[in-house]
């Protein structure tokens, strides 16, 4: 569905990607993860044709999304961190934009707003930063697209909000679907985004599923830190420790992302290694 | 390059209700001026040259401060996005804006000219009868005017595509600056063409019709003609186009 291959972008003479390989099949909830300044925005645009990279190969189902062909963008849809909304009713803004995008379903994208508790005839100015998230997130799903970029969906989202997003989003990925959340709040993301994609230092380090995550390592809280053998990765938390180890019991663990995700930033290799292993 | 002409009704409407509004009300404020200074005219008195100072003085700078806005989504941070991965060319995007600020403006503008001065006339024929002529928009001057306004806003489309902020005053301080500097040129072409005739003492005029008589200027002014109606505008609609193909949301401001 997305292929990039030994793709380079930059900014001026900032380099942010070199020789960057990713593979994204369909039918999954990618979340991208990354530290601030890795490039996962970056990586967003490009995927969707909205930056040009300056080498390598970049498709989207099969074509090159810099080359913007209609057909293409009717099958993308980008949920931005600071999106734009004109003063138009939410009822306007289905008759203006939908006819673009030949899959839209208006009784799904009802469903969706109902299920948000967005009123469709007020005019979008006159939402929140949240209530403007959810109407574009109902449109964007009701649109059908093959592709969802969500850049950082949850933030301004309230605490039932979130849970809606999960549910929501869970339910309207299918087999034909491809949707890439791009987020830092991993715990609101918990049980939806599943493969793990990071991205660090101009590379994607890593590209799994949960289930080979848990299956090569162990997360679990301790009163005290093990010594033999070391964990991968240990943090302090309230009386003991959170620490991260090779499963080699081979039962599928359960997996916190932001655990992981500091583990593989503090332990790359020793993960690496765990999840090759496993693989092996 | 696929094109669509549904597309384009589907994006002209969506412009009308999203980029245009703001010209509507502006067109309403236009009219009410109209009225306005009719009134004032017909008081003071001679109302004979009324439409022929004020229409274009309305027209000309309206349309060109609207052309340099039309691509004002495209400049912004927040909606170069929604811009560019609207599902459609862009060809269609730059057509769609390009029919609002050339052919769709000079008909609003004649219309909504008309009906102000329909008003002004009733107006001030029952306040003072001394009536404001009506407005006719089909004379020999005022088509040359329409076809003068169509092939200069495409410097103003180009500039409202090219630059990302300050598009109209960015385009009048580039054509200001272009124009001294083809004077310089045409300056200094003289200089070193004619830089014998500064020699005299006295510069007789007769000097230069063999060259007239030649055919020389009539060569100039006609390539200046062609230039001016048949190059200019096709090519500020094509680099335009490319802008906005080669535009990438790292240009939004």
């Amino acid at each position: 569905m997305i292929r990039i291959s030994g793709m380079d972008f930059g900014y001026g003479k900032n380099h942010l990607f070199r020789g960057l390989n990713l593979n994204l099949k369909p039918g999954n909830i990618y979340g991208l993860l990354g530290k601030n300044g890795a490039g996962k925005t970056t990586l967003l645009q490009i995927m969707s044709g909205l930056l040009f990279p300056e080498a390598g190969e970049v498709l989207l189902l099969g074509r090159e999304p810099a080359k913007r062909s209609p057909s293409l963008l009717a099958e993308i849809f980008f949920l931005a961190e600071d999106f734009h909304v004109n003063a138009l009713t939410g009822e306007a803004y289905e008759l203006l934009y939908a006819p673009f995008y030949e899959r839209f379903d208006h009784h799904q994208f009802l469903s969706y707003l109902e299920e948000f508790d967005i009123p469709g005839n007020r005019k979008l100015t006159t939402f929140s930063y949240g209530q403007r998230k959810k109407f574009l997130l109902s449109f964007g799903l009701a649109c059908n697209t093959s592709i969802l970029f969500l850049d950082e969906p949850t933030n301004g989202l309230d605490i039932p909000s979130k849970n809606q997003f999960r549910r929501v989003l869970a339910s309207a990925v299918d087999e034909t679907k491809t949707i890439i959340i791009s987020t830092h709040q991993v715990r609101d993301m918990g049980h939806l985004i599943d493969p793990i994609v990071i991205v660090d230092s101009g590379s994607i380090i890593l590209n799994r599923t949960i289930a080979e995550i848990g299956r090569s390592l162990l997360m679990r809280y301790v009163r005290a830190l093990p010594s033999d053998p070391v964990p991968i990765y240990s943090d302090q938390a309230l009386g003991g420790y959170i620490v991260v180890e090779e499963n080699k019991s081979g039962e599928e663990g359960s997996v916190d992302i932001e655990v992981f995700f500091n583990a593989v930033m503090t332990a790359r290799e020793r993960v690496e290694a765990a999840l090759q292993r496993r693989a092996g | 390059m696929s094109f669509s002409i549904r597309r384009l009704f589907l994006l002209m409407k969506r412009d009308l209700h999203t980029q245009w509004r703001n010209a509507f009300l502006a067109l309403a404020a236009a009219i009410a001026v109209i009225i306005v200074l009719g009134v004032l005219v017909a008081w003071q008195g001679d109302t004979r040259q009324f439409h022929d100072i004020l229409f274009p003085l309305l027209f000309l700078p309206g349309g060109y401060i609207l052309t340099s806005r039309s691509f004002s989504d495209l400049h912004h941070k927040a909606s170069i996005r929604h811009f560019i991965l609207l599902p459609a060319g862009a060809g269609e995007k730059t057509l769609s804006r390009l029919l609002f600020s050339g052919p769709c403006y000079l008909l609003l503008a004649i219309f909504g000219y008309s009906i102000a001065a329909l008003c002004a006339h009733f107006l001030t024929l029952l306040l003072f009868r001394n009536a404001i002529p009506f407005f006719t928009p089909f004379t020999r001057n005022l088509r040359f005017l329409y076809a003068n306004y169509l092939a200069s806003q495409s410097l103003f489309f180009l500039g409202a595509a090219w630059f990302r902020k300050n598009h109209f005053l960015k385009t009048v301080l580039t054509l200001t600056l272009l124009s001294f500097f083809f004077s310089l040129l045409g300056l200094l072409a003289q200089r070193l063409a004619f830089g014998g005739l500064y020699q005299l003492n006295h510069l007789d005029p007769s000097i230069f019709r063999p060259l007239l008589g030649r055919g020389l200027m009539e060569g100039l002014i006609r390539c200046a003609k062609i230039f001016y109606w048949g190059i200019l505008p096709p090519f500020c609609w094509l680099v335009s186009w490319l802008r906005i193909r080669e535009a990438e949301v790292s240009h939004g401001v």
